[in-house]
């Protein structure tokens, strides 16, 4: 650095050390120590301190094992999940169930007109099957608890960390946020999922739409997942909504929209269902058509800092993340690892 | 009776319990491990000799089990090492107490601001103690980087870097006692005269 010594001016200052001479009684001392039995105080030849990253690592290893034990007594579903028939007699592999009984990964459950079943997904909640109802285990573990519904109907109550219990069916993939909700087959295949609480995720075709607790999303085999609607919502609007989610809704259909969103009388549900609604509407009408939704949902709802229009208007993935959580705070909208989620919550933790 | 020379000779009569051979230790390195100390201690003169006297009576009362691998010297100064650490260690403990008794360990004399050698002892003493044990072994005696590196039960890397480390803190703390440069008209006027 400008102006700091040469290091071999360094070295001349350090050679000029002064040595400085030891008492002349020391010598009598030491002789006086030596003869005596008196212990000296013993010197660390090879000792080391410990190292503060070790036992960091030690600390975090020890929390990481104890979560993950933790987890796994918690969370895990057994390969074979315990059948309860409600009503009439549920066939399990063929067989029909009296009392009760197991479902083994791969195994169909099938009930008729007359009968019902509860499914107990390990210890993290239940799954109602309802009648006219076909459904099979695809997976049971620790880390993902996937059924495979072909038909029918099902009730699901989970208490467990997000994206631990999935549902697959022939239009969409249904994946709990931490909820209850039904969801309903048609006879084409097409999925009607009503949330009663919490959130859950419908994905398939590389779309998403995330649906809150009073919201009803739906979507037709090979289609994509349409925008979640209030319960209650008018059928013309629904319509409405069909053609706007296919980018072929014009001005009318958003008034039709517009006006069937302004139901609630309470703010705050008034703010999370149309907000979540005009969310998602923002990201599938035709460019033409976006300002005016964004103004509506600026209008419930002004974009927080670091959300500009014209970043909504180009569909920026950052900002339109952002307003989501401020709309109202719920998991998040892509199928992360845990990991990215844990980096992204330790980061808005510490960023905030 | 001859008085003992080399490294060997000393070695065997201390093992064997020879005063002579015990003194001959004594008098080849005591300033050098006391003059460590002070440095290392910031100059507090009787923690220094307390340090001091207790390298001594462990080396002559552990000469026996010293297998001889590295050079006696080396092996002197890896006990002085530890000795300078555990005092350090030992009055943190008390510090955290609050059991340090002015008495015992009186306060640090003040450098001198008139003398450059008190600017680079003070600056020493400033240094952190892993720096400062490694720049005193390697000044006082001039001790390699391998034997600073078996003293300090660490590798030759582990000590180039502390020196470096040192040697960069110490250039910036010691930047006032550069060498006033002639200026080039008083170069020019000492050529033409």
């Amino acid at each position: 650095m400008h102006g700091d010594l040469d290091p071999a001016e360094v070295e001349r200052l350090l050679r000029r050390l002064p040595l400085s001479a030891a008492p002349r009684g020391l010598w009598d001392r030491i002789q006086a120590t030596l003869a005596s039995a008196e212990p000296v105080r013993p010197v660390p030849v090879a000792r080391r301190p410990a190292r503060p990253w070790l036992v960091a690592a030690a600390t975090v290893a020890a929390v990481v094992t104890g979560t993950l034990a933790g987890s796994y007594v918690a969370y895990r579903a057994p390969s074979r999940w315990a059948v309860l028939p409600l009503a009439g007699a549920p066939r399990v592999g063929g067989v029909a169930l009296t009392g009760g009984g197991e479902l083994g990964a791969g195994e169909w459950l099938v009930t008729d007109p007359a009968s019902r079943a509860e499914l107990a997904v390990g210890r993290i909640g239940t799954v109602e099957v309802g009648p006219n109802t076909r459904v099979r285990i695809e997976k049971g573990g620790l880390l993902e608890h996937r059924l495979a519904l072909e038909s029918g109907l099902l009730k699901a109550a989970i208490a467990a960390p997000p994206r631990l219990f999935v549902v697959r069916t022939p239009s969409a993939l249904a994946t709990d946020l931490g909820c209850a909700y039904t969801l309903e087959l048609d006879t084409t295949g097409a999925s009607r999922l009503h949330v009663t609480a919490g959130w859950v995720e419908l994905a398939e075709n590389a779309a998403v739409s995330l649906v809150p607790a009073g919201m009803v999303a739906e979507v037709a085999r090979g289609g994509r997942p349409g925008t979640p609607y209030p319960e209650g919502f008018p059928a013309d609007a629904q319509a409405a909504l069909r053609r706007l989610d296919a980018g072929a809704g014009d001005d009318a259909d958003l008034d039709v929209v517009f006006g069937a969103l302004r139901q609630p009388t309470d703010f705050i549900t008034l703010r999370q269902q149309s907000g979540i609604t005009l969310w998602h509407i923002v990201q599938r009408v035709r460019p033409a058509l976006r300002e005016r939704v964004f103004d509506r949902l600026a209008d419930l709802s002004p974009p927080p800092d670091g959300v500009a229009r014209e970043g909504i208007l180009a569909l920026e993935r950052p900002m339109l993340e952002r307003w989501r959580r401020d709309l109202s705070p719920m998991w998040s909208e892509e199928a992360e690892s845990w990991w990215v989620r844990l980096g992204r919550r330790l980061w808005e933790w510490t960023t905030d | 009776m001859t008085q003992p020379e080399s490294d060997t000779e000393i070695l065997e009569g201390c093992r064997r319990g020879d005063p002579q051979a015990q003194r001959a230790v004594f008098e080849r390195y005591r300033d050098r491990v006391f003059s460590v100390a002070l440095h290392f201690l910031k100059g507090e003169r009787a923690a220094a000799e307390d340090v001091t006297q207790e390298v001594f009576v462990k080396v002559f009362r552990a000469a026996r089990s010293f297998r001889g691998t590295a050079r006696l010297s080396t092996w002197i100064y890896r006990i002085a090492a530890h000795a300078c650490m555990d005092e350090l260690r030992r009055r943190r403990r008390l510090l955290f107490f609050g059991d340090l008794p002015a008495a015992i360990h009186p306060p640090v004399q003040a450098a001198d601001p008139a003398e450059p050698d008190a600017d680079v002892v003070a600056a020493v003493g400033r240094l952190s103690a892993k720096l400062r044990i490694a720049v005193l072994l390697r000044y006082f005696d001039d001790l390699s980087y391998d034997e600073i590196a078996q003293a300090l039960g660490v590798t030759s890397g582990t000590v180039a870097s502390r020196l470096n480390r040192a040697h960069v803190i110490l250039a910036r703390e010691l930047r006032h006692l550069r060498p006033a440069r002639p200026r080039e008209d008083e170069g020019d006027h000492a050529r033409r005269s």
